[in-house]
């Protein structure tokens, strides 16, 4: 791909930054809930 | 027996437990599908007359906008079922939508202006779309700091909900903008009423890749409404017993 095909790479690269980020930040969120969760119900529980 | 299956759909037990099963794969098939529509596009369709390659970035740009106006809509549908049924799940969903349209308008503008640099020889104009497409962006940022700014969920998410609903007058304002002012943004190439002005070779990957990055954010939306049930209802039995 020539003359400005370099746009378009940056442009994907972004994409596919924001893509990532939004899935890891809200994947992470989830998992570091569920551990709260859990270890407040044991503390709770003993 | 529509009222029973609508009612256990819309708790956010059941929608949890089915969103767990279907998310992971729903959003394999969508990445996998728009990976596909995009290289379709940017390696085997041919080059624009006009614009060289630089017009590939449409099959980024175009999905991004269309989604970032679907999404703003379906905040406002699920804000009127939350104002008129007290419908909690569709709050949760509603305020999870925000920042990953925030995110797409986001990119949608950051797309438009690098595709505005080789084409109009500038990377911003305030322009009737580019200009409302940005309101759109600060709406959503707007929403997630209001929301954010109360203590007590009731009043938040009652004054989300009405807030989507002023905003959505937007959504025909972006659509429409490029007919009612004369603009650097062009007009519509695929519209309802007229043969699309794409050739057939560049319109199939545009369809393509509008529908998988619909999906593909509509998966993103499922791991991020899950997020949001679980801290809503944290205290509750079922959360606990995960």
């Amino acid at each position: 791909m020539g003359g400005h095909g370099i746009y378009v790479w940056i442009v994907v690269i972004v994409l596919f930054t924001t893509l990532l980020l939004l899935i890891l930040n809200f994947a992470l969120r989830i998992n570091r809930l569920v551990k709260e969760i859990k270890t407040f119900s044991q503390i709770k529980d003993n | 027996m529509l009222k029973k299956f609508f009612h256990q759909f819309a708790s956010p037990k059941s929608y949890f437990r089915i969103a767990t099963k279907i998310q992971n794969p729903f959003l394999l098939i969508f990445v996998l599908l728009y990976v596909f529509a995009l290289a379709w596009g940017l390696l085997f369709t041919p080059e624009d007359y006009v614009q060289g390659n630089s017009y590939r970035i449409i099959f980024m740009h175009v999905p991004a906008s269309f989604v970032s106006q679907i999404l703003f809509l379906i905040m406002a549908f699920c804000s009127v079922i939350f104002l008129v049924w007290r419908l909690k799940l569709s709050i949760y969903v509603a305020k999870s939508i925000a920042p990953i349209g925030a995110a797409v308008t986001f990119f949608a503008l950051f797309s438009g202006s690098i595709w505005g640099i080789p084409t109009w020889g500038t990377w911003w104009q305030w322009d009737a779309r580019i200009t409302s497409t940005l309101i759109l962006l600060i709406m959503y940022l707007g929403l997630i700091s209001l929301h954010s700014s109360f203590n007590n969920y009731e009043k938040a998410d009652r004054f989300f909900a009405i807030i989507v609903l002023a905003g959505v007058i937007n959504i025909p304002i972006i659509k429409k903008s490029v007919d009612w002012w004369s603009t650097l943004h062009q007009s519509a190439s695929i519209t309802l009423t007229d043969a699309p002005s794409i050739d057939p070779l560049m319109l199939a990957p545009l369809f393509l890749s509008i529908f998988s990055f619909f999906g593909l954010i509509m998966g993103i939306v499922i791991l991020s409404s899950r997020y949001e049930i679980l801290l809503r209802e944290q205290s509750k039995s079922w959360v606990k017993s995960l």
